[in-house]
């Protein structure tokens, strides 16, 4: 397999991308560089690189079943072998710590149509972690220690984004109430009506994750949404100094959770249509697709899993706008301590203020 | 070591809910008993000093308040206590769970038909209950 850590023009040092300057940036000479200057220079050396490529080794069918999953790959910086999971895209070497791309991953059908990179740094992630959980008065006390932040990586998950215009419409029961008073009696009248719309919808770049069986994936839903706008085409040098996973299901695989989703959407879309009443009650409803196109994404997603007497807990932040989701563990004893003082306190005054009265 | 400490403290909360329970609902009790066996409505004494007997009749008043306020406290305690608990704990788990898709901006519909038929009209009446007491 091809492993490739991408060099600084200037010094050869490894290259990262740099989230806050929006371009690729060298540590040790402090160069920078656009996306430009990275495939020029790439498709030079690509040319002399061709006979020299890394195959991936073969594993070895004696071995443990985790094996089959897996691949070796020979780290071009320093020759290292190391394992990575089946879906891994972009990592770092565990020996050397340079960042490497699997280009072979990224290939043929599962090459990202586009990427979003990340605007996000890690300095600023760990910084906006640290804000949101000082917020919070009940975490264990050595939860924000540095070693814990260092544990936020960031990665870039595969979406299918899909693209569909839809037609059908809706047929709803509602109803108006009005209410007045004259004399010593009241009134009220209700008005119903039988309500329809018909339309067609148009669903731009609705996200999907592509992985098929992931613990993180309900934090992966809610990072979203992030800004269309800021699509790039994909190149493999945005995935420099971060992890990156490659789609393990294919369109059909999704494609009924998709409509079904796309089903709920259509629906509020058409409520919302329908304004001006008391009560809306929808009786019916027709969905059919007129057009679809698939395309595949990659989307930066800051992360972190930690555990906490014993138990999982996942922390998530979108790349790109900052958007964050996770559960955080909770200090019982100081819960405790706090719900007791409330208690005791609501209650000695009550008494106190009992005894005045 | 931590399991036991939040083990104490739950046994602590506990034993001051009992605790308090315990010696304060006498009083409350007592306190209720008095404003309950007094009559409200006073008759009138011949030979009393009408003055003391307003004095008498305030200060049951304030017993029978006093005992409701402090029975009020040992509801409201536990309850502010309980919902604080839960919306603490319910602050630690689902957060930023919001709408993953803004489909009124991502989403825009093209309406083709947009029709509003009435089908009924339904009118009901109630007599409203006035107070006729002109005190």
């Amino acid at each position: 397999m091809d492993a490739i850590s991408y060099e600084c023009i200037n010094c050869g040092g490894p290259l990262q991308f740099n989230a806050e300057k929006g371009a690729f940036f060298c540590e040790y000479c402090r160069g920078t560089f656009t996306e430009k200057d990275i495939e020029e220079h790439w498709a030079k050396e690509n040319a002399k690189a061709d006979a020299q490529h890394v195959e991936e080794k073969e594993p070895d069918p004696q071995s443990d079943d985790f094996f089959g999953n897996a691949a070796l790959y020979e780290c071009s910086t320093c020759g290292a072998e190391v394992i990575a999971d089946k879906n891994t895209a972009a990592t770092f070497c565990i020996y050397c710590h340079n960042p490497v791309v699997l280009t072979n991953r990224l290939a043929g059908e599962y090459k990202p149509n586009k990427v979003i990179p990340f605007k996000i740094s890690e300095k600023e992630a760990k910084q906006r972690f640290t804000d949101f959980c000082k917020k919070k008065k009940f975490l264990p006390k050595d939860f924000l220690s540095s070693a814990q932040l260092d544990m936020m990586k960031g990665v870039y998950y595969p979406y299918w984004l899909v693209n569909t215009d839809k037609t059908g419409g809706i047929k709803a029961t509602c109803k108006k109430k009005r209410r007045w008073t004259e004399g010593d009696y009241e009134y009220e009248e209700i008005k119903t009506f039988d309500v329809r719309r018909r339309g067609i919808i148009h669903f731009k770049g609705y996200p999907h994750t592509a992985l098929k069986s992931d613990d993180n994936l309900k934090a992966l839903k809610y990072v979203n949404p992030y800004n269309d706008e800021e699509f790039r085409p994909f190149t493999m040098p945005y995935l420099t100094g971060f992890l990156a996973e490659k789609r393990d299901v294919d369109r059909k695989d999704v494609q009924s959770e998709v409509d079904e989703e796309l089903k709920g959407y259509a629906r509020k879309v058409y409520e919302s249509s329908i304004d001006g009443y008391d009560s809306v009650t929808v009786n019916d409803m027709d969905l059919q697709t007129i057009n679809e196109d698939w395309e595949y994404g990659l989307m930066p997603v800051w992360f972190m899993n930690f555990k906490y007497n014993g138990k999982d807990y996942i922390y998530a932040m979108n790349g790109q706008t900052g958007k964050n989701f996770g559960e955080l563990p909770l200090d019982k004893t100081k819960l405790a301590l706090a719900t007791a003082g409330l208690f005791i306190g609501i209650l000695v005054f009550c008494i106190i203020g009992g005894i005045i009265l | 070591m931590k399991k036991r400490v939040t083990s104490y403290a739950a046994v602590l909360y506990v034993m001051l809910m009992i605790l308090s329970f315990c010696c304060f609902a006498p009083a409350v009790c007592a306190a209720g008993d008095d404003a309950a066996d007094e009559p409200q409505i006073t008759t009138a004494v011949a030979s009393a000093d009408q003055s003391e007997l307003e004095l008498t009749e305030v200060s049951r008043k304030r017993n029978s308040g006093g005992g409701r306020f402090i029975v009020f406290g040992f509801i409201a305690a536990p309850l502010a206590a309980g919902v604080f608990a839960l919306i603490t704990i319910n602050g630690y788990k689902n957060n930023g769970k919001t709408e993953p898709y803004p489909f009124t901006s991502k989403a825009p519909l093209e309406l083709t038909e947009k029709n509003d038929f009435l089908i009924n009209t339904e009118v009901t009446k109630r007599k409203l209950n006035n107070n006729s007491n002109n005190n």
